[in-house]
């Protein structure tokens, strides 16, 4: 299977545009980028949307049906499917799966929302063991960082060179929402909002939306000359509430990495970029530990020497991630796939990272109950 | 009727949780066992998440456990919870082998760590709902009147005090030579005997059949035992007051008491032992003592003082090592206000 195109619209604090026309629009731009007509978009799957402002949560539901009309499409296939930040990957293999089978030949996977703040989104801590303690997003992601950095010595300073590195790189996205340059003296003198977790380690949420085409090999290499091949994939899902969680620093992404890599044949030393989902600053350490990139507890370490910054051995996060306002709400992960694709195809403009061809993407979803990797290369 | 005031969120209990938030009402902690696979439950199911069965028992946790992570809320979204912050959330893993989260309380945001002992404490928060929350375990330090007891009593009996030896005064510099020192490993005058394995219990009411019924002790170890929690007071070397000049006995006292310290009075903070078997009445047992480390002066709520490590190390009548035991005492000098 591959991937034949992408779209993604400009990231925003406040578009004003309602959620399904910012999915037109990424949708949209795939479509034209390679020159299909619409009506051969047989399939189309999309995420539940939820347009997540400080005074109310609105949920879109059935959005896969709604995008196919506002474009005048009339798939074969169409579902709205959820894995948190991680759906994009369930959208690959249900699309891979789906054109393998005959069934459908262009498949659009929509992703991305209306996204002010996260924390006080209430469904992702039990209403009855978790809630009545006060429970929010950052504090659940707050409990691994803290239990990391007590059993291998991470530091903060360690947590805030994720965001320096992080920020090198947006500095040379337009599209990115916060591009300034940080030290990791300004990370560290943002206010503390949940410990570990200063103001700047955490994700900035933005208006925005990214859409793929998946179809077969054969067709892709027809219409484009960078069709991106799908070498590997993996999935794991570890637990439903923070509560369960079996390990508070062993991930599901450990699983998932590792039979991606089976699947695809290659090795850590094979891989040119990588792509790690980062809703708080803890997170891409966690995953480069956690994937077999390097050993246990020296991820931190990996980013303070700069290794994941522009110049540095594994670039990490091209596009500035999440971190730096690339973070769509549900399905967000969709960005960094787009980021990877970009760089593949040497569409990435001042952050091109040289000979990036084959790139590591880990996303995680909820409270870190579903980790998925994805291999990507060029054909 | 709910309590108004309480505005935070109130759990809605399920037909299978309502037995835990029951619980909680009558400050028991209650979590559910699988009576097949045998597995500890949080939360509340009707299926064993291990084997699916619905034979599931209720029983009482203990309620202790460790803060396997910790976070600090100072900023937060729920609009109930701002006037509380900064707050702190706990991943707390309970002996019982299952882990929750819940709030940490009376511990000080400087005093948090990983890995600290907790206990549950019963929030009544409102007319109907009991939350479980955890505190840190205090370590057991005497309250100040059991400090002006224990100096009185030792005035009162200064000579049957000093049975233990006479406390060595001197300086810091002075003390640090004795890092390192060992004794030479002393007999005991008797065996253990069975009438102070009794007198051990009946004072901690332990009733374990293993010290009092013979019978039973004869057929599951060989012979009555000695409870390991009595050794320490077994190598306390007793000075006595009298004995016929033909029994040679030794006038040293025990080895804390006669490191050159300034401190007036010490008093005993942890033992930490390993018993490598058990130890039966009857047995004639070899003490050795040495010094491991003597800090330097600390301030502490009893006063100013030295903090003293031990080690004893007890022995068979064949020379083979039975049991091991740290000890951590403080010489110090009380400060003015706790006299």
């Amino acid at each position: 299977m591959a991937i034949v195109s992408y779209g993604e619209t400009k990231f925003e604090r406040r578009s004003g545009k309602s959620v399904i026309e910012l999915y037109a629009e990424a949708c949209v731009e795939a479509i034209r980028k390679i020159g299909i007509v619409k009506k051969e978009i047989d399939g189309l799957l999309a995420n539940p949307c939820a347009a997540i402002s400080p005074d109310s949560i609105e949920f879109e539901l059935e959005t896969a049906s709604k995008i196919s009309d506002y474009l005048g499409i009339k798939p074969k296939l169409a579902t709205t499917m959820e894995t948190g930040a991680m759906t994009v990957y369930n959208q690959i293999l249900m699309a891979a799966w789906a054109i393998a089978s005959g069934y459908v030949k262009f498949v659009l996977c929509v992703g991305g929302g209306k996204f002010r703040t996260g924390s006080h989104v209430r469904f992702v801590a039990h209403p009855e063991f978790e809630l009545p303690y006060g429970t929010d997003i950052i504090s659940f992601y707050a409990l691994p960082a803290v239990r990391h950095m007590h059993e291998y010595g991470t530091t903060e300073e360690q947590l805030a060179s994720v965001v320096v590195s992080q920020r090198k790189w947006a500095s040379m996205n337009p599209n990115a929402l916060f591009w300034e340059p940080l030290s990791v003296d300004d990370v560290l003198k943002s206010p503390m909002i949940i410990y570990p977790y200063r103001l700047l380690m955490c994700s900035r949420p933005a208006d925005g939306a990214g859409a793929i085409i998946v179809t077969s090999i054969d067709r892709a290499k027809e219409l484009t000359d960078v069709p991106i091949r799908i070498l590997g994939v993996g999935e794991y899902h570890t637990h439903g509430w923070v509560t369960s969680m079996p390990n508070l620093v062993e991930l599901g992404s450990k699983v998932a990495a590792r039979q991606a890599f089976e699947m695809s044949g290659l090795t850590h030393k094979d891989i040119d970029i990588a792509m790690l989902f980062d809703p708080f600053a803890f997170l891409p350490i966690e995953h480069l530990e956690d994937t077999g990139f390097v050993k246990k507890g020296e991820g931190g370490k990996f980013f303070e020497e700069g290794r994941a910054a522009p110049g540095g051995d594994l670039p990490i996060n091209t596009h500035g991630g999440a971190l730096c306002g690339v973070h769509s709400g549900i399905n967000a992960g969709i960005h960094h796939v787009i980021e990877a694709i970009r760089q593949i195809r040497g569409e990435a403009g001042r952050r091109q990272v040289k000979n990036a061809k084959r790139a590591f993407i880990q996303l995680h979803g909820g409270m870190m109950q579903h980790h998925a990797t994805l291999i990507l290369t060029s054909w | 009727m709910i309590n108004m005031r309480y505005e935070k969120p109130l759990p809605q209990p399920t037909p299978i949780s309502k037995k835990y938030w029951e619980g909680l009402r009558n400050h028991k902690l209650l979590l559910q066992r699988c009576r097949k696979c045998g597995i500890s439950i949080f939360y509340p199911r009707k299926f064993c998440p291990n084997c699916l069965s619905e034979d599931l028992e209720w029983f009482e946790a203990r309620g202790k456990g460790k803060l396997h992570s910790f976070t600090i809320v100072y900023s937060t979204g729920y609009p109930e919870f701002r006037k509380y912050v900064p707050f702190i959330i706990g991943f707390v893993r309970l002996e019982e082998g299952v882990s929750m989260i819940s709030n940490i309380v009376g511990c000080e945001l400087s005093d948090l760590k990983v890995d600290m002992d907790v206990e549950v404490v019963f929030d009544d928060v409102a007319e109907e709902f009991t939350l479980p929350k955890f505190k840190p375990v205090k370590e057991k330090k005497p309250m100040m009147k059991d400090i002006k007891k224990v100096l009185e009593i030792l005035e009162k009996y200064k000579e049957e005090a000093n049975v233990h030896g006479e406390l060595v005064f001197g300086t810091y510099e002075e003390a640090k030579k004795w890092i390192g020192k060992k004794t030479d490993i002393r007999y005991l005058e008797d065996p253990i005997d069975h009438l102070r394995v009794k007198l051990f219990c009946e004072l901690v009411e332990d009733g374990n059949p293993s010290y009092w019924d013979e019978e039973f002790a004869k057929k599951q170890w060989g012979g009555l035992l000695c409870p390991p929690a009595m050794l320490s007071s077994l190598a306390l070397p007793i000075i006595p007051l009298w004995r016929p000049e033909y029994i040679k006995v030794s006038k040293e006292g025990w080895l804390p008491t006669r490191i050159p310290l300034p401190g007036i009075t010490m008093i005993n903070v942890e033992v930490e032992g390993i018993y490598y078997r058990p130890i039966r009445v009857g047995e004639r047992l070899g003490v050795q003592e040495e010094v491991i480390s003597i800090s330097s002066e600390k301030k502490t709520s009893l006063g100013v003082g030295h903090f003293i490590v031990t080690l004893t190390t007890y022995y068979d009548e064949n020379g083979k090592i039975v049991a091991q035991e740290k000890n951590v005492l403080f010489r110090f000098t009380p400060s003015e206000g706790q006299i």
